[in-house]
């Protein structure tokens, strides 16, 4: 089915999810507002698929957790 | 009239030190000269949001009674400095340019402030910015746009636009700005002077607003690459306020200054900065000016580098969820009072998923482990700093419909941002428009030294990064 006919990829449809996952995150967000977000979002998205495009395989990361060092004050 | 007192603005701070030293400048003239070009040329350039004229001239009364007596404190006494306005200071207002942190009132000094009175610096002023540092192009909707003194029309860039506007013209000597995606050497690169991102850790973020984390960045803004060794003595070093901190070893960064290219192995990456995305009068300047320091004892390598591109990709897959994070409480209670582009550039954030986040953490990694193999072949790289010829600012004001210009302005500067690695931009040319052009020299992690060196080097074999903007419009 061609993507301009779906109804779940309506522009509409697309703000509405937005304000949705906004609202999820605790963030009231007008329509007005979503609208100026939305026209990111696609070049937000194509961002992340090229960052999953990177292969790393074999490649190990460095742990991102490193404890901060600390002593009893008396030593 | 005291002496040399109208002649101070464009002299750097290895010029003016000395004569500082011996009483040959007051610094009450300097602070006094800033003060006039300030209310001369900033209601045209827009580039300030808070002078402290009267409580600057009485530290500088100080500085001049403390250096008469014997008390002279080093190269940075008396000398007036310019601060990003993300920059605490005990009792001024910090507002990263919103209006949501009108009112915020500092309780104490950020660590480089501190760094820098104690050197006997003189903060004199807040300088303006995008909001909350999110942005390339130097625009503020809440603040005004700081305009760019080489052609009024023309943005800055940014974020640290005011910074640079500012020294551009000597309306002060030195800056601070900060990067988290270039945001010190692009308006770096515009202005034409010279800006020095640091290693990752090797400067202190403590009172400094986040905007990214991982990817923060404190640095100086002047115009000359000594000046930039000078303030690195100052501001490096650990902090325990500061978590990403590094104890790193801090050199005399103005000790490798003497020494010229001889023996400096310069990578130059075949990919992505030289492409043809990249406008032939800034790929003209750099080559030529690669060219110059071969001929100067510099040994050129051409790098292969495929992946490099995915930096900048990276850099802002990093940025968005950690800046949404940063600002989430004051979004959910103050949206309205964000400017409507830094409200939609935060909201993208919250469309992107934990798993998405770690694989851009993940994929940094992978990154700068590219990155550290492929330096272990050379001393620094050698790029432009900004891929295209900077925009007027009608082209970069959103409007309905029309995608502004200056989106790809981080391109490259983002890059090592993502690996943390030293990396400066100096002037080395000006495009057919008479706008400067910058070069960016980037160095392996914690050795600044060369980077320095390099860009010195450079310096004393061009006069790039001594021309002045002129004419430009004042309207007193």
């Amino acid at each position: 089915m061609p993507q301009a006919n779906n109804p779940q990829s309506s522009p509409e449809n697309s703000v509405r999810k937005f304000i949705e996952r906004a609202r999820e995150n605790r963030l009231e967000i007008s329509i007005e507002h979503a609208e100026e977000v939305d026209v990111m979002l696609s070049d937000t998205e194509a961002g992340y698929a090229a960052i999953r495009e990177i292969d790393t395989t074999g490649f190990e990361p460095a742990a991102i957790f490193v404890p901060t060092p600390s002593k009893r004050e008396s030593n | 009239m005291s002496k040399s007192s109208s002649h101070n603005n464009y002299i750097s701070i290895a010029e003016l030190a000395p004569r500082i030293k011996t009483g040959d400048i007051s610094p009450v003239d300097l602070v006094q000269s800033s003060l006039d070009r300030i209310s001369q040329l900033d209601p045209t350039l827009n580039a300030f949001l808070d002078v402290w004229g009267e409580s600057s001239l009485e530290e500088a009364r100080k500085a001049e009674q403390a250096i008469a007596s014997g008390g002279y404190l080093g190269p940075l006494h008396g000398i007036p400095v310019g601060l990003k306005d993300l920059i605490d200071v005990a009792g001024a207002e910090t507002t990263g340019g919103s209006k949501v942190l009108e009112g915020n009132i500092a309780k104490s000094d950020a660590t480089v402030v501190t760094k820098l009175k104690a050197a006997g610096a003189i903060m004199m002023c807040k300088l303006n910015l995008v909001e909350f540092a999110l942005g390339t192009t130097g625009l503020n909707a809440h603040t005004g746009a700081v305009k760019n003194p080489w052609d009024t029309t023309r943005i800055t860039g940014g974020s640290s636009s005011g910074s640079a506007a500012a020294v551009a013209t000597g309306m002060v000597p030195i800056a601070l700005g900060s990067d988290t995606g270039g945001s010190i050497r692009m308006p770096a690169s515009l202005c034409g002077i010279a800006g020095l991102k640091p290693t990752y850790g090797r400067v202190s973020r403590a009172g400094v607003l986040d905007l990214s984390w991982s990817l923060d960045h404190v640095g100086p803004m002047t115009r000359t690459t000594e000046d930039c060794a000078l303030l690195m003595n100052v501001l490096s070093g650990h902090d325990p306020l500061d978590p990403a901190s590094s104890d790193h070893d801090v050199p005399d960064f103005t000790s490798s200054l003497q020494q010229d290219l001889s023996g400096i192995k310069i990578g130059i990456p075949a990919d992505y900065f030289f492409g043809e995305t990249t406008d032939p009068e800034i790929l003209r300047a750099v080559r030529a000016s690669i060219e110059l320091m071969a001929n100067n004892g510099a040994e050129i390598v051409e790098l292969s580098m495929p992946w490099v591109g995915d930096g900048r990709t990276i850099n802002l897959g990093i940025i968005r969820p950690e800046a949404v994070a940063v600002h989430e409480k004051m979004l959910a209670e103050h949206a309205d009072q964000y400017t409507p582009a830094v409200r939609a550039r935060l909201q993208t954030g919250y469309n992107v998923s934990a798993v998405d986040y770690l694989r851009a953490q993940r994929a940094r990694q992978w990154f700068n482990h590219k990155m550290a193999e492929t330096m272990k072949q050379i001393d620094v790289l050698i790029t432009p700093s900004v891929p295209i010829q900077t925009p007027t600012i009608a082209a970069c004001t959103p409007q309905p419909g029309v995608f502004p210009a200056g989106a790809e302005l981080a391109m490259f500067t983002g890059v090592f941002d993502v690996t943390g690695q030293p990396s400066h931009s100096i002037p080395c040319g000006f495009t057919e428009a008479g706008m400067p052009i910058g070069m960016m020299i980037t160095g392996h992690p914690f050795d600044e030294e060369t980077v320095l060196r390099v860009g010195n080097a450079y310096e004393k074999l061009t006069d790039w990064h001594q021309r002045q903007p002129m004419d430009i419009p004042t309207t007193n």
